[in-house]
């Protein structure tokens, strides 16, 4: 076998140099932009759970978080029951027009033990209160206070919301505004 | 020609551009600050801030119709003698969503922001500030984000 020409061999390191920067461009502008859609976010390696891709069959980690009045709230006081915890904000349009629906489906299936919890991420607790004095709830509501985070991750938009069977494991993660039948379909899910 | 070294020189440059532009935080609304403002002493000066906003999505103006919304606002420490006398917001747009009832004041798009600054005293200065804005599509909100950003004031 001979060499190849010291020319040929110099192109093959500019073509290469040319792909390996086309290649890493374009990784970095499909980054971009796809870092805005939840396909990004689930598609990070993060264990989180509101950060990770499919969550179905995780235990869902424990947590305890204080209501509005600042008695404190454990996910372990609901052990046997089917939870529903929304995360929302009073700045979030979208989570307010699903929460007429989740009190209507608390209502609707309080006989079967359903708990829905309302996870406020404002970052004062003074504009949940405010907004819950307008718009009384009659589920739970908790104030993150941003404690949450470490075990569940951060959520990439709000509302999300997972659902969470009797037996302490998820079953679906759902991000942004869905229809009341389709919560009201994963809901039976659970119960 | 290119030699072996070269070549895996370039390789590195094209990782390095990559790499930096993947650092790039993401987020929904882009601010692009003026590199340099040019200033006479005692006087005022515009600096024009730019803000592209990610297609599909929407900001809330600086002043929202709803209380519990929250307002895009840009501030400006004062230092140096050098402060905002005024900030010129262009018209919102008054948007009906799916999620909402009534037509939300937001901006869209690309959007210029003069900043009206007083000035003082001659000589170079390093001004501090920040964008804060809440993120919404049809679908769901982003938190709010508050972008840091520097601004070079040269005072003449």
């Amino acid at each position: 076998m001979s060499n190849p020409p010291a020319k040929a061999t110099a192109w093959n390191w500019v073509i290469i140099g040319i792909v390996l920067i086309g290649g890493l461009l374009y990784l970095a502008y499909s980054r971009r932009t796809m870092a805005n859609t939840p396909a990004a976010v689930a598609a990070t390696a993060s264990a989180k759970i509101l950060e990770t891709g499919n969550v179905a069959g995780r235990t869902a980690p424990a947590w305890t978080l204080e209501d509005v009045n600042g008695k404190p709230v454990s996910l372990a006081q609901f052990a046997g029951h089917p939870v529903v915890m929304d995360f929302w904000a009073t700045w979030c349009g979208p989570c307010q027009i699903e929460m007429p629906w989740w009190q209507q489906l608390q209502e609707q299936y309080k006989s079967q033990g359903l708990v829905i919890v309302g996870v406020s991420e404002d970052n004062s607790l003074t504009d949940v209160q405010k907004y819950l004095a307008k718009n009384p709830i009659n589920y739970q509501i908790v104030w993150d206070n941003q404690s949450i985070g470490a075990t569940y991750g951060t959520p990439f938009g709000l509302p999300t919301t997972l659902f969470i069977n009797r037996q302490g494991k998820i079953t679906e993660r759902v991000m942004g505004l869905e229809g009341k039948p389709e919560l009201d379909k994963a809901i039976r899910g659970i119960l | 020609m290119v030699d072996r070294g070269q070549g895996v020189g370039i390789c590195l440059l094209g990782a390095m551009i990559a790499l930096g532009a993947i650092a790039q935080a993401p987020g929904v609304a882009h601010l692009q600050a003026p590199a340099t403002v040019e200033a006479r002493a005692h006087s005022t000066a515009t600096a024009v801030f730019q803000v592209a906003i990610d297609a599909g999505f929407h900001i809330q103006s600086n002043h929202p119709k709803l209380d519990y919304l929250i307002p895009s606002t840009l501030q400006i420490a004062p230092a140096d003698g050098i402060s905002v006398a005024k900030v010129a917001w262009p018209a919102a747009t008054d948007h009906k969503f799916s999620f909402s009832s009534d037509p939300l004041s937001v901006f869209e798009g690309t959007l210029k922001v003069p900043v009206t600054l007083k000035t003082g005293a001659a000589g170079a200065h390093t001004l501090h500030g920040s964008f804060r804005y809440q993120a919404c599509n049809d679908q769901l909100c982003r938190p709010p984000v508050t972008v840091p950003f520097t601004l070079r004031v040269d005072v003449r």
